[in-house]
Formats: C-alpha cells, sequence, structure tokens
C-alpha cells in the first residue's frame, strides 16, 4: 500500500498535475468537480492492487493545457495516459469527469481497456423537472453530506485548505460542467463506446438523480449498471468499500464479475 | 368504504390443542389440508360474485391459524377465481424473503389479473423473524432496502444491478412487468411510527392490523399529518385496517349469544406466539423509537381478557345484526379515516354470513 504521490508531467501544451498510488494494472482516476481529492482513502485502497493515476484536469488544481470542453479535456488526457501510463489503462471518472472519461473511450479505443462511470454528471440537464418550487440552495455543511454521505472516507481530517482548494476548483471550472449544449453531442456518441463499461450509481444520490443511470445503460453497448444501495453522489469517499470492491472486481474479472463467487 | 374478504387460510381445528409455536405438524392431516385450501377458494369465488371489493391473503408460517407460506400462491389461486375484485396481498414479507422473487411474482399476479393487485409489502409479526432464521434488530434495515429494491424492480425499464447492505444483485430486468404503471397501489403495515414516517414519505397507504381502534388512531393520525409534512393527503383507501373477524347474524341478540362464548373463552393468540413474538422484540424488533410497542409485546399475556362488548368498543371485531354492524363500521372510519376493511370470514357460518353480510351490510358500508 502507497500513500498518494503528488506528481507533475509535462505535455506538449500544458503541465498536468496528478496523484499516484501503488503498483500493478494501470488504473486512471478522473475527479469530480471540486477536483483531485488528496486525502480520499480510496486511492490508498485501490493503489493496494493497481498502480493509480489521478491526474488534474486543465484548469483543476496546479493543470493547464487545452481542457474547456470536455472533449478537449479528452485530448488532454490521451496524451497523460500515453506519457505517464504508456499503455492501455482502466479508466474510471466520477461526476464531472464522466464525460471527458466517455469522450476519451470514444476518441481513443485503444486507450481504454475498460470504463467505469461513478454518478458521471454528463447529462444532469436531462432529468425530468421536478413539482414545486425551486429546492433553497444547500447550506455548506448540506452540501457536504450530499456529496460525500454522513461516513466519508478520508485518509485523515479535511482541513480548511483542503475545502478551499476545492471551492477554487468548483468556481474556476463551473463553466466546464456545464457545457452550453448539455452534452448533447457525447450523448450521439455514447453508442461507440466499445469497452467494456461498469456504472454505479447511489440511491441516495441528492446531486444528480439516480434515474440519469438509464442513459448511459440505454446507449453504452457493453455496459453493467449497479446501484450501490443509500449512497450518496461521491461514490468513492461515500461508498469508498463497495466501490473499491466493485471496481476492482470489474477490472480483474471483466464480464465474470457478474458471477456470485463463494 | 370497501370491503375486503381476508383469505387467512386457516386449517380448521386440530385433533388436539397446542399451545406451541411452532406447531408441530404431525398434528397436520393433509386430507384436511386440501379440504381447507377448497373450501377457502370457494369462497373468493362466493365474495367475488357477491361484491366485495377485496380479497385479501396473507403469509404466515408455521401453524394451522394459516396454511399460507407463499403468499404469492395463494394469490395466483385467487386471481384465477376472483374475476373482478382486487386482489390485495396483505402482504409478502419483504424481509425474510427475496426482493426480486417479490418484484417478479408480484408482478406476474398483476399480470394475471389484468391490473387488479393491491402490493402490500410487509415486515411481518415479530415470531415470524424465528421462521427463517433472521435476525430482528435488521428487519427495518432489511425491509427499507427490499422496499427500494422492489419499487426499482418494478419501475426501471433496463437491466440494473444492486449492491445493497443486505442484498446483492448483478442483474435485474424482471419479465413480466406489472400492469399497473409506474406500480401497483402500495401499502405497508403501520403500527409504528417509523412505519408511518416512511408510508407518508413514499406516499404510500397504510395497513393497520393486529391491533384495536386505542392503537391504531394515533398510528393512523401519525400517518395523516406526516403526509401533510410531506405535501399530500392520503386517500381514504390507503388508510386498511383488520382483518376483524365478523359474527353477524339476523338480530343483535343472536349476535351476541353466539359471539360471546368464543371471544371470550381465549386470548386472541396462543402461549407459544406470545413467547416467540416476546423473543424477537426484546432482540430490537421494533429498534429504539417504539419502546411503546416493545413493551407491548413483552406484556401481551398479562394482558387482560376483554368482554365482548369491550372488544367491539376496541374494533377487534364485528358483532351483531347488519345495522350493529354498519354503526360500528362508521365508529372505524370515524376514529381511524379508515377506507377499507379486511374482513375474516371463519367457522361453519362462513357461506352463510358473507352472503348475508354482501346483502344486509355491504351497500351501507360502501355509502359510508
Amino acid at each position: 500500500m502507497s500513500a498518494n504521490l503528488v506528481k507533475t508531467v509535462e505535455l506538449t501544451g500544458g503541465t498536468i498535475t496528478y496523484l499516484e498510488a501503488g503498483s500493478g494494472l494501470p488504473v486512471v482516476f478522473f475527479h469530480g468537480g471540486g477536483g483531485p481529492e488528496h486525502k480520499a482513502r480510496f486511492m490508498v485502497d485501490l493503489g493496494a492492487r493497481f498502480r493509480v493515476m489521478a491526474p488534474a484536469r486543465p484548469g483543476y488544481d496546479g493543470s493547464n493545457g487545452a481542457g474547456d470542453t470536455p472533449r478537449e479535456s479528452a485530448e488532454t488526457m490521451a496524451a497523460f495516459v500515453r506519457a505517464v501510463a504508456g499503455q492501455p489503462v482502466h479508466l474510471v471518472a466520477e461526476s464531472a469527469g464522466g464525460a471527458p472519461a466517455c469522450w476519451l473511450a470514444i476518441l481513443h479505443p485503444d486507450l481504454v481497456e475498460s470504463l467505469v462511470l461513478a454518478a458521471p454528471a454528463a447529462f444532469a440537464g436531462h432529468s425530468p423537472a421536478r413539482e414545486g418550487p425551486p429546492p433553497t440552495p444547500p447550506s455548506p455543511e448540506d452540501m457536504e453530506r450530499r456529496l460525500f454521505g454522513t461516513s466519508p472516507a478520508w485518509s485523515e481530517p479535511l482541513t480548511a485548505e483542503d475545502l478551499q482548494r476545492r471551492q477554487r476548483n468548483v468556481q474556476a471550472n463551473m463553466a466546464r460542467m456545464r457545457p452550453a449544449n448539455g452534452n448533447a453531442d457525447l450523448l450521439e456518441r455514447l453508442h461507440e463506446i466499445t469497452a467494456p463499461t461498469l456504472v454505479l450509481w447511489g440511491t441516495g444520490d441528492q446531486v444528480i438523480p439516480p434515474e440519469q443511470s438509464q442513459i448511459y445503460e440505454k446507449h453504452i453497448p457493453h455496459c453493467h449498471r449497479i446501484y450501490i444501495y443509500g449512497a450518496a453522489h461521491a461514490l468513492p469517499v461515500s461508498a469508498c468499500d463497495k466501490f473499491v470492491r466493485l471496481v476492482t472486481d470489474f477490472i480483474e474479472r471483466g464480464d465474470a464479475f457478474v458471477v456470485n463467487e463463494p | 368504504m370497501k370491503a375486503a374478504l381476508f383469505v387467512s387460510l386457516p386449517y380448521g381445528p386440530t385433533r388436539e390443542q397446542s399451545t406451541r409455536w411452532p406447531v408441530p405438524n404431525e398434528l397436520y392431516d393433509p386430507e384436511q389440508g386440501v379440504q381447507a385450501v377448497a373450501s377457502a377458494l370457494a369462497d373468493v369465488e362466493l365474495a367475488d360474485e357477491l361484491g366485495f371489493d377485496w380479497i385479501g391473503c396473507a403469509e404466515h408460517h408455521y401453524s394451522p391459524g394459516s396454511l399460507a407460506p407463499n403468499v404469492d400462491v395463494v394469490a395466483a389461486a385467487i386471481s384465477q377465481r376472483a374475476k373482478r375484485a382486487k386482489v390485495c396481498i396483505m402482504g409478502a414479507l419483504i424481509p425474510l424473503n427475496n426482493p426480486v422473487r417479490i418484484a417478479e411474482e408480484y408482478a406476474l399476479i398483476d399480470t394475471m389479473t389484468g391490473g387488479r393487485l393491491v402490493a402490500g409489502l410487509l415486515r411481518g409479526a415479530p415470531y415470524e423473524y424465528l421462521v427463517y432464521n433472521v435476525a430482528p434488530a435488521e428487519s427495518r434495515s432489511r425491509f427499507e432496502e427490499a422496499f427500494e429494491l422492489i419499487e426499482h424492480a418494478w419501475t426501471e425499464t433496463q437491466p440494473f444491478g444492486w449492491d445493497g447492505n443486505h442484498y446483492h444483485f448483478s442483474n435485474v430486468s424482471i419479465w413480466p412487468r406489472p400492469v399497473q404503471q409506474p406500480t401497483p397501489p402500495i401499502f405497508i403495515s403501520g403500527s409504528s411510527q417509523e412505519s408511518g414516517e416512511f408510508a407518508a414519505r413514499k406516499r404510500i397507504g397504510l395497513g393497520l392490523a393486529f391491533t384495536n381502534v386505542k392503537l391504531a388512531a394515533p398510528a393512523a393520525r401519525f400517518y395523516r399529518e406526516k403526509a401533510a409534512e410531506f405535501g399530500w393527503t392520503p386517500a381514504q383507501d390507503q388508510i386498511i385496517y383488520g382483518h376483524l373477524p365478523v359474527q353477524l347474524y339476523q338480530t343483535d341478540q343472536q349476535a351476541f349469544d353466539a359471539a360471546r362464548p368464543m371471544v371470550e373463552r381465549s386470548g386472541a393468540l396462543a402461549g407459544g406466539i406470545l413467547a416467540a413474538n416476546r423473543l424477537v422484540v426484546e432482540a430490537g424488533f421494533f429498534g429504539q423509537r417504539d419502546q411503546t410497542l416493545t413493551r407491548r409485546f413483552q406484556h401481551m399475556a398479562e394482558e387482560p381478557r376483554h368482554t365482548l362488548e369491550e372488544q367491539i368498543e376496541l374494533g377487534t371485531l364485528l358483532c351483531g345484526g347488519p345495522d350493529t354492524v354498519v354503526k360500528q363500521m362508521r365508529h372505524l372510519r370515524d376514529e381511524l379515516g379508515v377506507g377499507v376493511l379486511s374482513l375474516n370470514f371463519v367457522g361453519p357460518r362462513r357461506e352463510e354470513t358473507i352472503q348475508l353480510f354482501a346483502k344486509e351490510v355491504l351497500p351501507a358500508m360502501h355509502d359510508l
């Protein structure tokens, strides 16, 4: 088991910082809207079996380069995979990382062995309108609970600096998370994803409705979908043990992960 | 107000009395079992023809009180006899069973009836937790997870897997799906506040069984108050009360004379069930919020036996001539806001009572 290491790689046209943990089959993790969570325990847990690389996409933390749209970000991440992993990877993405991950799998299928999408945020505008007045914006504490649940898996307590860094990432990347076309171009091309895909969603997700998972199931040809009962939006942290177990099982056993083992 | 004929599927008298639970099945005579099932299904046909609104059935185990260990099998049989009435499963005990199997079987019954299923999803009486070795303290969490899984199984139109605290499935995509969309009408039992709040939050109906008016009235009120907090008002049909034994005769005097020795002679439950209930509630069946219910089940054996008049006042049976029975129903409606009564017709006069009820009580009941 290795601790997260913060590294930097120079690519043509930009610099990418990333966390790295463990050794084994290469796994690349795309973070959500708050940027890389340096103290998330799942990195260490996945690192017990895999070499996990978690790049900050352009616009997050210290990374820069092309990345104004999910598609541009995917191209930069393709360069990252070639430069750092040097081989096809198992790509795992959560929330706002979902759209760039789908694009990477569509545009560079040779780089993606398998794809895991944890409550991806690509089509957040596709949920049916809810009845009644618009909901009151959540307090910071409530938002923290909606994202990470009541038992978040941090390897050590978050500091004010961690929260400020997350907030800076959200503010700096708001436009990237909500493209004007609602990712309609991505929806049209989801069917081109050839990598075996696993979609995970918490039934307790109050950020993006769990029924959104049906979109991916319907359009991605080789797709499994699993609900994690009661889990909040940011599954790697809100349901760390289940997330790590399911991702590990899917990567290591492929399609056979649906078969129960004693 | 609607009438549900409750098909408890009783075995009838055993050749000797047993107060144990489980009741030793050496007392079971297969031939009598065949007759018991046949006559219960004959009642279904009769009640359906005579205008009963619902036919109900429920899962129970290990006693002559009910030969319905798999309620979906019973409901399937009812579905082939009742051509008009709704078939109400009151219900499968979902924490004890495979929730996906329940979703599949209920959907099949909804299909077999052309969309006449009323879907009760229940936790069960405490003693049932000694049947399949499920920990009573997990009852609530198993129930809530199983409920949500069943809802997903009914409403999802793409395959999905489930990774829960109690249930794990790689693939769920049920065939058939329910006829009634998005789901059949659902209710749960709601004696505890946790259940009442759950039903209100889920916007589903509430069943009040094995209780009395004194206990059920605050439970029904709590449910309605919680529903208001969640922004909706339950329809009258969404509060179900039962399962009330019916002692109906032409006159009050006949009914009271016939009923008194039966209802005052014995307690409602045998000692074995009382003891099993106590063990299970002491293992945490009701959780922390409902200590009153835990205490009630702990001390049920010490409860005084009630006179016939007291039982009528408590709303634990209907007894009298037609007008009196209607009056008792009105009292239940007023106290509980109940819209469906689950009625238990047992004993040798069963067929006669069903016919009298349909002729002399049911029209007035429908007007309540």
